[in-house]
């Protein structure tokens, strides 16, 4: 897996490619720690590149999501292939997180 | 009033404990009768002392009797049924109660039911006598009787007494040792079903089987099992008749395969494991019984079915390929245990996805048609066998039903006893140590082997992600002592399905039980985290079946996929 981050004060695009599960997961968990310490409060995860997400990789993103709600911030999805959305719709991500289509759209989502 | 008591307290209701558990027998009867042979104890009910006082005057000194009596009829059940008489002598006229109404009240009463009631009156009228005995009294006496006279009247009626309650004590006992006996022919029969196989499915293949007894007891028994990693062996032997006798043989021979244990006998050699059984159950040891057996080896890497029978119905193979014909197996050999020495024959075929394998009894298929216009026979019954399931897999339930409306009833004449194997594809085998890392290797042997059959992206993907789930499961969970452990991968496609079993040696963990299912509705701080990955597999797979087996998990995915898209099985 692979982590690109695009970091602008409170805000952080993250994009990740390849598999997020239990082998890569903690990668992810690592550069969402990492973010929150240095106060971001927006992060828009963009997983057009993404694979194929299993619960450890759900799991991440849902303690980071948590966190940011708790700091008064939000995160939004997008770009996930249709493999990808099955699965963060069975998990009711969907209820919870923003979808967009790109990244454009999700930051729209969390900071209109 | 006088009392000579004996305790006797209510014996008569329940003369022995319904709990005993010793068998029936008459010493043990009569050891629990509450009174003894000759004992006469009398109860009387007069309003007058003076006649009681007469009566028991008269009665004293006899060897054996005890002598009770009351002027008070409200007091009289009772009392008599805390003295537990063999005799009521019962006076009619009194004050306040007729001894009419004396002796319903007697006949009302489940310990004085069965007494003998002597009625004691002054009435000469046959009026008297004919209520008397309507009302339910044993004998009619005039006051006052001579002494010889009463005593064998009353000692007749005692006598009498004692033989019903022996009677009732020996009903009793019959009726506790045949429901003793019924008991432990069921306890006989719930251990010959434990030692039946549970379902079986694997990347391989499955197995189920049904079983219907005809008595309390069979003489059927059968199993299968894998013998290593690519062995699975399939047996089902028949012991003439029926009862404890046949179930106790069938027991034998069927503890013998399910622990291969004949000395120097290679269990992947049917007609060896004939003719060892041949040699150990003679009937000449075995009380005159003998058995017939089917016994296969199905051979995974080789697609290969290797059996022999020995005086059993052949098995019964339907192909998938509609340009094959269904096959009767067998070989021509005796029943075993008949004679030593004798040669066994072995034959082999060979083996496709979604063939369908039939071991069963004559019991199948020897059944009345419902207007007994004959037996129904081994034609009729394989000709349904052949036709495929209307469900997918099973052909068990179906054929049983077919043979239900043939039959017109839901049991039948002898056991119903049928095992069916529907062979898979061919497997490919992985191994992997259980550690994250090697979900890497776990993702490329997957996708390997995905192009290699054809199966479209969508369905490999959730394969993958099932797998992943479940491989997470067993690295996180199954090992909490640490230490290393192997979790191996079979993977096989049969027609348009992909089927992939998981099994490692960690802790028991069945998935499917695990029913907790996340909160999807929840705001995000409400969220719980964790318990997604196996909701996950539950909802991206079409079947799952788990199984614990000598020390493993056994956990098997399967993915429906479009058939067109279906290659390379």
């Amino acid at each position: 897996m692979e982590i690109s981050t695009k970091h602008d004060s409170d805000r952080c695009t993250l994009s990740i490619s390849g598999r997020l599960d239990a082998a890569t997961s903690g990668e992810l968990e690592d550069v969402f720690e990492k973010q929150l310490k240095q106060g971001v409060a927006y992060i828009v995860l963009d997983m057009q590149n993404l694979e194929l997400v299993s619960s450890a990789g759900l799991r991440v993103i849902l303690v980071a999501g948590k966190a940011l709600d708790e700091k008064g911030g939000k995160m939004a999805l997008c770009g996930m292939k249709p493999d990808v959305t099955e699965v963060i719709h069975i998990a009711g991500f969907d209820k919870v997180f923003p979808l967009a289509n790109n990244v454009e759209q999700a930051w729209e989502a969390i900071t209109a | 009033m006088s009392r000579t008591s004996v305790p006797y307290s209510n014996l008569t209701h329940a003369p022995f404990s319904k709990h005993s558990s010793s068998p029936f027998s008459l010493v043990e009867a009569a050891r629990q009768m509450p009174i003894a042979p000759g004992e006469l104890r009398v109860f009387l009910l007069d309003d007058q002392k003076l006649v009681a006082e007469t009566i028991g005057h008269s009665l004293k000194g006899e060897v054996g009797l005890t002598y009770e009596y009351t002027t008070t009829p409200e007091q009289a059940v009772a009392q008599a049924v805390k003295f537990s008489p063999t005799v009521i002598l019962q006076d009619l006229m009194m004050p306040e109660v007729d001894g009419f109404e004396m002796i319903r009240k007697y006949r009302a009463h489940p310990a004085l039911r069965e007494v003998p009631v002597i009625v004691m009156s002054t009435r000469e009228d046959s009026e008297a006598r004919t209520q008397a005995f309507a009302a339910g009294a044993s004998d009619y006496v005039l006051k006052f009787p001579e002494k010889a006279e009463l005593l064998a009247r009353l000692r007749n009626h005692s006598k009498a007494y004692f033989h019903i309650l022996e009677r009732n004590v020996a009903f009793e006992a019959l009726k506790e040792s045949q429901a003793m006996l019924k008991s432990e022919l069921e306890e006989a029969d719930r251990y010959v079903r434990s030692l039946l196989p549970a379902p079986e499915r694997t990347a391989s293949l499955t197995a189920d089987s049904n079983f219907i007894s005809c008595t309390d007891l069979g003489g059927d028994a059968f199993g299968y099992h894998w013998m290593d990693d690519d062995t699975f062996l399939v047996y089902l032997a028949d012991v003439c008749g029926h009862g404890v006798g046949a179930a106790l043989l069938s027991v034998s021979v069927l503890n013998v395969l399910r622990t291969q244990s004949l000395p120097n006998v290679d269990f992947r050699r049917p007609s060896h494991v004939l003719s060892a059984l041949n040699e150990t159950f003679s009937m000449e040891e075995n009380n005159q019984m003998y058995f017939t057996l089917w016994y296969g080896v199905y051979q995974a890497s080789e697609r290969k079915l290797r059996f022999a029978s020995g005086g059993h119905p052949p098995a019964f193979i339907a192909r998938s390929d509609p340009t094959r014909k269904a096959e009767q197996l067998a070989t021509h050999n005796l029943v075993i245990g008949a004679y030593p020495n004798v040669v066994y024959e072995e034959s082999e075929t060979d083996v496709s996805s979604g063939d369908r394998l039939y071991v069963f009894s004559d019991g199948v298929y020897e059944v009345d048609y419902h207007d007994n216009s004959g037996l129904v026979g081994y034609k009729t019954f394989t000709k349904e066998l052949s036709r495929p399931p209307r469900i997918y897999r099973s052909k068990l339930k179906e054929q049983l039903d077919f043979m239900r409306r043939l039959h017109g009833k839901k049991r039948f004449q002898d056991d119903y006893s049928i095992v069916e194997i529907v062979f898979r594809g061919r497997v490919d085998r992985y191994s992997y140590l259980n550690e994250v890392p090697e979900l890497h290797q776990l993702e490329r042997d997957l996708r390997e082997f995905s192009h290699r059959k054809n199966i479209p992206d969508e369905s490999q993907v959730k394969l993958l992600l099932s797998l992943d789930e479940a491989f997470t499961n067993i690295v996180r969970h199954g090992y909490p002592q640490g230490g290393t452990g192997e979790i191996r991968l079979e993977l096989s496609v049969e027609t348009n399905r992909v089927i992939a079993t998981i099994t490692d040696s960690g802790i028991p963990f069945n998935p499917i039980a695990y029913k907790t299912k996340p909160d999807l509705k929840a705001a995000l701080p409400d969220r719980t985290v964790g318990g997604l990955g196996i909701y996950l597999i539950k909802e991206s797979m079409d079947d799952l079946f788990y199984r614990r087996v000598r020390g493993r998990n056994i956990l098997t995915l399967e993915k429906v996929f479009e058939p067109a898209e279906a290659m390379g099985i």
